[in-house]
């Protein structure tokens, strides 16, 4: 018995004495190496907006003011997209995945929304294509009540410095496309079509709209 | 001819002339993205030992041995001696070397014209710019200068050694990068057509073919088997032509229209500024061409004419287009016009023709002052291609500050993450940090990094998850470690992060000098 007390005591004083022994286990910290990559593309685009490079302020609107784009009937001079459906473009997926976008034919191309009645329109968000900078030519976008956009027509956006597009010469400059998408005020037009117009971008002829949303109010 | 005392002077005068062209400020441009991971691949051979040959991603493996080993003959024997100036004196010399490829010339046209070509070829700016740069193209630049002159001299003398120069220098093509393959075919096409339209002849002798493939087979198969070590990378050598037709005609990224090649070199408007680059070059040709034809030795002119004006619409002619490709059009250009001008030894230039040549050289000299020294990271400048700039040292330098003021920078944990790997060069100037991961997306674990470096539009993706899935226990407070986004290159824009405590325990260490 003196033995056992003995030992005990023993045990407990190494215990006492001993470090504390942490029950934490090594974290595994994975460190990948740098995987080796082709010639970057050139990014060298005439009249480019430089980044703002912080979260874009939120616009102001009235009270009220909506999605007033979202699965309204959608047209497009490219009916049969390559990838895609032209009701992708307004489905509210702002997703930059595979199976978030459409895919226009290359030249200029465009698509144009039926918002079902005059609206207010304050504001306009593109996002052509944001799972990489891009950026896209021509962007221009047009607002009208008339169908065919023959009369009271009004360009709301237009970067198209060679009027390539035959839309006219725009003053607007070029902008990499961000998963925040493009804001283009609108200033409360009022308007029931949006037609918005592309051609082609950085890495290819080709055109791409992720999601239209255009934010208003119908005129009272 | 006859070379005097004087032409000797000259011609040596125009060579260091060249040299100093192409060495002077060496770094006054960043690492380009292609740089940089040549960089690393010659730093990994010179450190390690290890290269192997991968016909799907990069390009042939002379430009890495032949670096190590002229870092070797410059006392440089490991990894840490290597600098952005040293990886570059490579192409700088081979640049240089240009112009000693003329002097087995001096046998058929006169020391003028062989001068003039030396000069030219001196201040090309587009030349001196790619001397400048640490990619493959000046090695296969002079590799099939040499091809084409040796491959001259060969059909023109029958001697055993030009057929033996001729095969080492398409050996050497070989082991330098895919598009050889147009290069010569380009050059043996000119062949072709001059024995058709000058009836050149074309024997080839058995034992001079056999000593020909015989140098084309030595540098081929030493790089290629990595010095016999890999095998297998003699037989990946068949690949390539598959690989370079999926980037030819797929790649988009570097889609170009047919005039891109044109108005890089003879007028490029960007920025409100005009750059007319080798405009000078194209002016001479073109008078060389309407009033200096049959004045001088035709067949050399006809040859280098005709393969320069072949790889040009060829090149033109494929999609896929990135500026340093057309550089190989200059070399045999700038023969054409020199054999045109001043091929005979008693050539005399009429007035206007003296004018045209003086304001052509004059021009080439200005552009290359601009394209080279005064805009070389310029995004206008039409030479620049996705080039990093000044954005670039500022993060370089920030780090390197940070690097020797943590006090055990092997365990500070820094952090890089790209979509599409795109953070490069950063890997090249990021070398030091022992402790980084590169990433493609954001890890589970990025909350552990003291450090971190990411694509700008990851800022906010990343500020989510900081706040939602990691417990408070776990999470660190970041802040910005530059006052702005950085540019990597143009459309490639980086933030950076740093601990609080670390970065409060640094700022500290600052305050109390």
């Amino acid at each position: 018995m003196k033995y056992f007390i003995l030992i005990s005591m023993v045990l407990y004083l190494l215990t006492g004495v001993l470090p504390a022994q942490d029950t934490m286990v090594p974290i595994d910290i994975q460190l990948p190496k740098p995987m080796f990559v082709g010639t970057p593309q050139n990014m060298q685009v005439k009249n480019l907006e430089k980044p703002l490079g912080k979260p874009r302020p939120p616009f102001l609107a009235p009270e009220g003011t909506k999605n007033v784009a979202l699965n309204k009937p959608v047209k497009s001079t490219d009916e049969e997209p390559i990838i895609g459906e032209i009701a992708m473009i307004n489905d509210g997926d702002k997703e930059a995945a595979d199976g978030s976008f459409v895919e226009l034919g290359p030249f200029t191309q465009n698509v144009t929304i039926d918002l079902g009645a005059v609206h207010n329109v304050y504001a306009i968000v593109v996002w052509h294509y944001h799972k990489q900078p891009r950026v896209y030519f021509d962007v221009i976008i047009q607002a009208s009540k008339d169908a065919d956009f023959i009369e009271d027509v009004e360009t709301l956006f237009n970067n198209d410095d060679d009027n390539s597009s035959g839309q006219g010469v725009g003053k607007n400059m070029h902008y990499v496309e961000t998963s925040e998408g493009k804001l283009v005020d609108a200033k409360g037009v009022e308007a029931r079509y949006l037609k918005l117009y592309s051609n082609g971008n950085t890495n290819n002829d080709l055109n791409h709209y992720v999601e239209v949303e255009v934010y208003g109010k119908p005129v009272q | 001819m006859t070379w005097s005392l004087r032409h000797y002077i000259l011609f040596t005068i125009v060579f260091l002339l060249a040299v100093v062209l192409r060495i002077a400020q060496l770094d006054n441009r960043p690492f380009h993205v292609d740089e940089a991971v040549n960089g690393l691949i010659t730093e990994k051979l010179l450190s390690d030992g290890q290269y192997t040959y991968d016909p799907a991603a990069f390009h042939g493996p002379s430009l890495y041995y032949l670096t190590v080993f002229l870092a070797r003959i410059t006392g440089v024997g490991d990894a840490s001696g290597l600098s952005e100036p040293l990886l570059r004196l490579l192409p700088t010399f081979v640049g240089a070397l240009l112009l000693l490829l003329l002097i087995p010339l001096r046998q058929y046209v006169s020391p003028k014209a062989i001068i003039f070509s030396g000069f030219l070829l001196a201040v090309s700016p587009m030349l001196v710019y790619y001397s400048r740069y640490y990619i493959h193209e000046m090695l296969l630049v002079c590799f099939s200068f040499g091809f084409l002159i040796y491959g001259f001299i060969y059909l023109d003398t029958g001697r055993s050694s030009a057929a033996l120069w001729t095969g080492l220098f398409a050996g050497l093509a070989i082991c330098t990068k895919e598009t050889w393959i147009l290069i010569l075919f380009s050059v043996l096409l000119s062949f072709f057509l001059l024995r058709l339209v000058k009836r050149q002849k074309m024997e080839i002798k058995t034992l001079h073919m056999l000593l020909m493939l015989g140098a084309i087979l030595i540098p081929v198969v030493i790089f290629y088997s990595s010095f016999f070590t890999n095998p297998k990378g003699l037989f990946e050598i068949v690949e390539f032509p598959v690989h370079y037709i999926e980037r030819a005609a797929g790649e988009q990224i570097h889609r170009h229209h047919a005039l891109y090649y044109l108005s890089i070199l003879f007028g490029y408007y960007e920025n409100d500024h005009l750059f007319l680059a080798e405009t000078g070059i194209l002016v001479m040709a073109i008078t060389a061409l309407l009033y200096q034809r049959g004045q001088t030795y035709a067949r050399l002119a006809a040859l280098s004419g005709m393969t320069s004006a072949i790889l040009f619409v060829i090149f033109s002619l494929i999609p896929y287009k990135t500026p340093w490709n057309i550089s190989v059009v200059l070399p045999p250009l700038i023969l054409f016009i020199a054999v045109l001008f001043f091929g005979k030894e008693k050539t005399v230039l009429s007035r206007p023709i003296k004018g045209v040549v003086v304001i052509g050289t004059a021009m080439l000299c200005i552009q290359t002052v601009i394209l080279n020294f005064e805009l070389p990271a310029d995004p206008a400048n039409p030479f620049t291609y996705a080039q990093s700039g000044e954005d670039m040292l500022k993060i370089s330098s920030k780090l390197e500050t940070l690097r020797k003021e943590i006090p055990d920078t092997d365990q500070a944990q820094l952090m890089v993450i790209a979509p599409g790997h795109a953070y490069w060069p950063l890997p090249w100037y990021l070398r030091e940090w022992k402790n980084t991961g590169w990433w493609d997306h954001i890890p589970d674990n990025f909350y552990q990094a003291q450090i971190l470096i990411l694509t700008d539009s990851l800022e906010r993706d990343i500020g989510n998850r900081l706040y939602e899935q990691i417990s408070a226990e776990n999470r660190h407070l970041y802040v910005h470690l530059f006052d702005r986004p950085m540019e990597l290159y143009p459309g490639n824009t980086v933030i950076g992060l740093i601990e609080l405590s670390l970065w409060e325990k640094l700022n500290g260490k600052n305050a109390a000098r």
